[in-house]
């Protein structure tokens, strides 16, 4: 683990964010959307052990790493709670396209 | 000597407000009742409040709370926020003559207008929301005037004002046409009223909040802790000195009176009062004559005796700018008299007719409280909290009169009535009675204010306040009876023959509605000669009962010899001459005086646009609606352009951060 110097891992973290954020900017598919917040989350995560591993040289803080796991769980909740959401939407409104959804801008 | 009186005034309307529109679910006569009663304890208490103070003997509590003498504040600490910011906020009732009289004032208006109502609104199907809203009103309003402190007060000034909004857009869904061209149906009509007033007295007291916060660091600054208390504020000054030193007094004293004059309806807010006749017209009662307007009033009292017991009982040394917020009420009160009056002339409409007049009597109102405390004069004082009572009185009586004319005639409009005198006879009586009082004929109580208040204003610095007032005594003389001409006398309109032809027979109010009529009416009888016992009340003097005869009759008597009777007999004179040869006598037609001269074709053209201030408020808030409607175009609605933005405000707070 040694081998690369941090910045390596913070970048390839960064990248899994600035993907995730690029999804939800382009993207019109609820889905995808929903898959663009899960990769955000996992960039977050992620940068959280890397930190807490350069921070202990070598060992991630047990808190940090039960901060990460409950984490990853509300982030598997979300994801349940939105494809439910976009079941009933799509049942509703009998469409996934966001951009065709928005009945606040009347 | 009522155990937990003090909160049991306010509580009672609350527990109604809360049950109301349950029991409305089960019985209309179960809900009629339970609000009726519920403000009827709230004057038997507020009564029972007079003698208390009368035996200057205050115990609502058992032995644990000794209370002092008057006035005395109950104050529990309400949140404390020791710890966060140094200070805790208090939650009061304050028991001195002033609040009291205005409690009595409050309850007794309502307890006859509720009774009204039963009658009125007997056709309506939502009549629990109804209940729910007036029975809050009431509650917020009588809080309003027992509270102890600022913030409090301005908490229940918010709920009295959205209370407001709810009820003049009560008929928000009437799909009746409009009155207005602006709008397809008379529900989105009265949505619009409600929301006008709501606006404008909401606007309005984000300076007065702003004044209250500038109230709180100066005492923060001089006593050491935010204090709103206002028996507090009177015993020392050095918050007022702060001010003056801080160099804020004038933008202090404005942003203070801007809430009462929103409130009130006072220029440059009082646009709204002529729109809030859109709701039922015993919501139009008691917004005018007992809770919404008369709060406005109410605090510019309040104020005074601020600063009056401050000098006259602490013998503190008033520092010179305080003066500012009073000669704002002096002036502005007397120019919006004026201006309204001036308009009532010419309004169509019933019930804004008698909406104006309101605006104009509060000018007298506000005229005098500002005289009061531009020369620190206590004899003015006087005279505006009994104009106060004198107002609440025929002012409620004048509304109820006009709703049972529109319930019984089916329109707003007073060229659809005439020659009702022979149909409702009662209501003519009555409303003629409240007629007189408001044009200030004698014996009626309106006649001692509006005489009490010339007094005063004769003390003031200059003269205008008083010249504006005494010309328009004279309007108000002429468009009282413009009114009860137009609706009582002469000839039966085209309305009211259809009606007949189509089997509506005009009648008379039933008697749930007339027995309203008839107290109040004997009440502003009788009121006026009760002035003098009332004053000594206020001024927290002796009342011997036995005196109380010789009292009234000194007191009527030297009305009757001061040198003012015949200034008042010649301003009724001057007013009614004109209106009765027109409108009642109807010698002359007003149309066609009207358009045979230039002037006074020009004249009516300016009154009845309502001196071009209401449309040029539209324009203002056309051109703000503008700006918004091309502001708008940023919201695209489109998911993914919110998350661009929001990405972009989080990299600019990102740069922010690492800039700093």
């Amino acid at each position: 683990m040694t081998a690369l110097p941090i910045q390596v891992y913070l970048a390839l973290s960064l990248s899994i964010l600035a993907i995730g954020a690029y999804i939800l900017a382009v993207k019109r598919n609820i889905l995808r959307i929903i898959l663009g917040i899960e990769l955000m989350i996992s960039g977050a995560n992620l940068t959280f052990i890397i930190v807490s591993y350069w921070l202990g040289n070598g060992s991630v803080d047990p808190l940090i790493r039960s901060i990460v796991i409950i984490s990853m769980g509300i982030a598997s909740l979300v994801a349940a709670l939105s494809i439910a959401l976009v079941i009933m939407i799509y049942r509703k409104f009998g469409t996934r396209d966001i951009r065709k959804l928005r009945k606040l801008k009347w | 000597m009522m155990m937990y009186a003090d909160l049991l005034i306010w509580l009672v309307p609350v527990i109604a407000t809360l049950l109301s529109p349950i029991v409305a679910k089960v019985s209309r006569n179960g809900a009629h009742a339970l609000s009726v009663s519920a403000v009827g304890i709230s004057w038997i208490l507020a009564l029972s409040m007079i003698f208390d103070i009368l035996s200057g003997n205050v115990t609502y509590y058992p032995s644990n709370v000794t209370l002092g003498s008057i006035p005395f504040a109950h104050r529990i600490v309400w949140i404390d926020l020791t710890s966060l910011i140094g200070m805790k906020l208090s939650f009061g009732i304050l028991i001195d003559p002033f609040s009291v009289f205005m409690a009595n004032v409050v309850s007794f208006v309502a307890l006859w207008i509720f009774i009204f109502s039963i009658g009125y609104m007997s056709e309506e199907p939502d009549i629990g929301r109804y209940w729910f809203l007036m029975n809050l009103f009431l509650s917020s309003m009588l809080l309003l005037v027992l509270s102890s402190n600022l913030l409090q007060m301005f908490i229940a000034w918010e709920m009295v004002g959205l209370c407001s909004w709810s009820l003049i857009s009560f008929w928000y869904k009437s799909k009746a046409p409009s009155p207005d061209p602006r709008f397809s149906t008379e529900g989105e009509y009265n949505a619009h009223c409600g929301l006008k007033a709501l606006i404008t007295t909401s606007f309005a007291d984000a300076f007065f909040l702003v004044a209250i916060a500038i109230v709180g660091y100066t005492t923060h600054l001089t006593m050491g802790t935010p204090t709103f208390d206002f028996i507090e504020l009177s015993r020392n000054f050095s918050w007022l000195r702060k001010i003056v030193q801080l160099g804020i007094m004038p933008i202090f004293s404005l942003f203070l009176i801007s809430g009462p004059f929103g409130k009130s309806a006072q220029f440059p807010y009082h646009e709204w009062l002529p729109e809030a006749m859109a709701g039922p017209t015993t919501v139009s009662a008691l917004i005018h004559a007992a809770t919404m307007v008369k709060a406005g009033a109410y605090f510019v009292g309040r104020f005074f005796l601020i600063i009056y017991t401050g000098a006259t009982v602490y013998g503190l040394s008033v520092p010179d700018g305080v003066s500012t917020f009073f000669l704002a009420a002096a002036y502005v009160g007397a120019f919006t008299a004026f201006l309204a009056g001036t308009q009532g002339m010419v309004a169509k409409e019933l019930k804004k007719i008698l909406a104006y007049s309101t605006i104009s009597q509060l000018g007298y109102i506000f005229a005098v409280f500002g005289i009061a405390g531009a020369v620190l004069l206590e004899e003015a004082f006087f005279a505006g909290a009994l104009h106060i009572l004198a107002h609440a009185v025929f002012k409620a009586l004048l509304f109820l009169c006009a709703g049972a004319v529109l319930h019984a005639v089916h329109s707003k409009y007073v060229y659809d009535m005439g020659g009702l005198k022979k149909y409702m006879p009662v209501t003519y009586f009555t409303m003629l009675v409240g007629a007189l009082s408001l044009s200030g004929v004698p014996p009626f109580a309106g006649f001692f204010s509006k005489d009490l208040i010339l007094h005063a204003a004769m003390h003031f610095e200059t003269m205008i306040p008083y010249v504006l007032l005494l010309v328009t005594a004279v309007i108000t003389v002429f468009y009282t009876f413009r009114m009860i001409g137009l609706v009582f006398h002469g000839e039966p309109s085209e309305h009211i023959k259809k009606m007949n032809e189509h089997g509506h027979h005009i009648h008379e109010a039933p008697l749930v509605m007339r027995i309203p009529l008839i107290v109040l009416a004997v009440t502003t009888i009788i009121v006026g000669f009760f002035f003098e016992p009332a004053i000594k009340f206020i001024a927290g003097e002796h009342i011997v009962f036995e005196e109380l005869g010789h009292d009234i009759l000194s007191f009527v008597l030297e009305v009757f010899s001061s040198e003012l009777i015949l200034v008042s007999a010649i301003v009724i004179l001057t007013g009614f001459i004109p209106a009765y040869y027109i409108y009642i006598a109807r010698k002359a037609d007003p149309t066609k005086i009207v358009e045979s001269n230039i002037i006074l074709r020009a004249l009516y053209k300016f009154l009845v646009n309502r001196w071009y201030i209401d449309p040029l408020y539209y324009k203002i808030a056309d051109g703000l609606r503008g700006f918004s409607a091309r502001i708008r175009k940023l919201q695209t609605g489109y998911a993914n352009v919110n998350i661009v933005y929001m990405i972009i405000g989080f990299i600019l707070f990102l740069i922010t951060l690492i800039l700093m």
